[in-house]
């Protein structure tokens, strides 16, 4: 019996599709971080970028745009939106197909008719999440090593880990959440449609709290918050950050186990 | 100690969302037997499978498998089971050895210590994806998954969808033989045909309620089969065939005479001696049929 079925099979299944992910990442990561010479030397455009409404560059999760930097510029033009865009492109995809699409499939029937447990399916889910999210943060964190010396970003290491970390995380509380909603209501397209929407709710809290005061209590719910703001990359990423996006997975998850295992499968 | 039976269920009742619930089913299948489980399509028989398998949770009464409850003991249940699904899937781009691999490491023990075996008789294809088969192929690597761990109880959902005509027979042989060890068969169907073939008892379900458990042979007495005769004489046939009691429909068209026949064909073959037979051409009646003889004969006993 091996040891981890369900993992090792899915992961077997998205390795071709992990790969093209992470070349395409890095791609974009040497594009952004080759045009950051030029845009430095461009003295106008720091003045242009300062002209923008303050909540303009916010929605874009930009909050303090300061060009002069190597950190600066990657905080803007990455680590703002697209990075957690894709992040989170990755893991919910895959946690919506996991079970809820094998179930759509009609493979999660032939896999639990087997002895394998339900939670055990759930959990070797999980943990594929974890691995194509760390995927993720280390192919963005090989890629900017790899840029920094070319177009000298002058990056804090321990800075870019915290950044890549808090993104990291983000990937999973909202790839486990469609991984649950999906094991819940066995629709992929429902997983999708509530991991990405509580995303999207999440991201403008975070990044509107900045601005608009009635706002500032609901930033503390979202993941974005303790993932992505305040440029973690130019001031430091905040640790104990990590602690809260964490327990937001687990329990996540713990949901996960308990109301999986009393539904009835979809035919 | 009695043994325990292979399938019980106690008026299990199964409300489900999607419609094709059971209500208050109750059989009893001993070991060593082929139980078919017959009825059209929707009429809850995948239901009353998913449920013996903890796929989907009973609503009321109980349902125990191997002299274990369907749900507390799932788990050992499902080692002890074999199970082919209606529609037999496997993950990605898997070969057909590469999914039986996958599927026997599932389970405890050497799981797959009849596969060659199994492979050799069907002439499994198990090189190419899975994906890229036909049904009819998809579908043998679907059997010889459920029965390649030895199991005690198999439990197939409509097995032969999709088979040619000599690999149904060869499935058939097989589970002959698997019950012949001693273990059990559990098979749905819509077609009583192939009930007939297989299965020693036959349960007939209709919109979520057992209608009958009885013996195939009872089944067959009580079956109705649509006969076309082509004849010489079609007034001596047609004058002929009235007198019998278990003839019933007659319609005369053109050189042909189209009635029903139940139970036996002895007194029809008889009552044709000597006339000019040209084509004889029986079918089963659809399963629509046998439950309106069913009723009907409900009704006469009376």
């Amino acid at each position: 019996m091996s040891r981890f079925p369900v993992f090792t099979q899915e992961l077997r299944d998205r390795r071709k599709s992990l790969m093209w992910w992470s070349v395409g990442v890095a791609a974009w990561i040497v594009i952004v971080s080759m045009m950051y010479p030029t845009i430095r030397n461009a003295s106008g455009i720091s003045q242009l970028v300062e002209q923008y409404p303050k909540n303009v560059l916010a929605i874009f999760g930009v909050s303090d745009m300061d060009f002069s930097s190597g950190s600066g510029y990657l905080a803007g033009e990455l680590f703002g939106f697209v990075i957690p865009l894709l992040v989170l492109m990755l893991t919910v995809g895959a946690g919506g197909a996991i079970i809820a699409g094998a179930e759509e499939r009609g493979l999660l029937d032939l896999v639990l008719a087997h002895p394998v447990r339900r939670r055990r399916v759930l959990l070797e889910s999980a943990a594929l999440i974890v691995v194509l999210a760390l995927a993720f943060g280390l192919v963005t964190l090989v890629s900017l090593l790899a840029m920094d010396p070319i177009v000298s970003l002058k990056l804090s290491l321990i800075n870019l880990l915290g950044t890549v970390a808090g993104v990291v995380l983000l990937g999973i509380v909202f790839g486990w959440l469609a991984l649950v909603v999906g094991a819940l209501s066995g629709s992929r397209g429902r997983a999708l449609a509530v991991a990405g929407s509580v995303a999207a709710v999440a991201y403008l809290a975070s990044s509107l709290a900045q601005l608009v005061d009635a706002l500032r209590p609901a930033r503390l719910l979202s993941p974005f918050w303790y993932a992505t703001s305040g440029s973690p990359l130019l001031a430091g990423y905040t640790w104990w950050y990590a602690l809260v996006l964490l327990g937001m997975a687990l329990a996540v998850i713990l949901v996960g186990v308990i109301g999986f295992d009393r539904r009835a499968l979809r035919n | 100690m009695t043994p325990t039976a292979a399938v019980r269920t106690e008026s299990l009742t199964v409300a489900y969302r999607h419609g094709r619930g059971i209500n208050d089913v109750t059989i009893e299948v001993p070991r060593g037997e082929v139980f078919g489980f017959l009825g059209p399509n929707g009429a809850g028989k995948t239901t009353a499978i998913r449920t013996l398998l903890d796929l989907l949770r009973p609503t009321g009464g109980s349902a125990s498998v191997l002299g274990l409850d369907s749900v507390v003991d799932s788990l050992e249940i499902r080692n002890r089971c074999g199970y082919l699904p209606g529609e037999f899937v496997v993950p990605g781009q898997l070969t057909g050895r590469e999914a039986l691999d996958w599927l026997a490491s599932l389970r405890r023990g050497n799981a797959s210590r009849r596969r060659n075996e199994l492979v050799d008789r069907f002439g499994v294809e198990l090189d190419r994806p899975v994906r890229q088969l036909s049904k009819g192929n998809r579908q043998k690597i679907g059997l010889v998954q459920a029965f390649q761990h030895d199991p005690e109880l198999v439990i197939l959902d409509e097995p032969t969808t999709g088979l040619d005509p000599l690999v149904q027979d060869e499935f058939h042989r097989l589970v002959r033989e698997h019950v012949d060890r001693g273990h059990s068969v559990f098979l749905s169907s819509h077609s009583l045909d192939e009930v007939q073939h297989v299965a020693d008892r036959v349960g007939i379900i209709r919109e979520g309620r057992i209608v009958t458990v009885e013996t195939v042979e009872a089944l067959r007495q009580r079956g109705l089969r649509r006969v076309t005769l082509v004849v010489g004489d079609v007034f001596a046939a047609q004058n002929r065939l009235g007198s019998i009691d278990a003839v019933s429909e007659m319609q005369v068209r053109g050189d042909q005479v189209l009635f029903a026949v139940r139970g036996s064909f002895e007194p029809v073959i008889a009552a044709l001696a000597g006339l000019e037979v040209i084509d004889l051409l029986s079918r089963a009646a659809d399963l629509d049929e046998v439950f309106l003889a069913l009723y009907r004969g409900s009704e006469d006993r009376r």
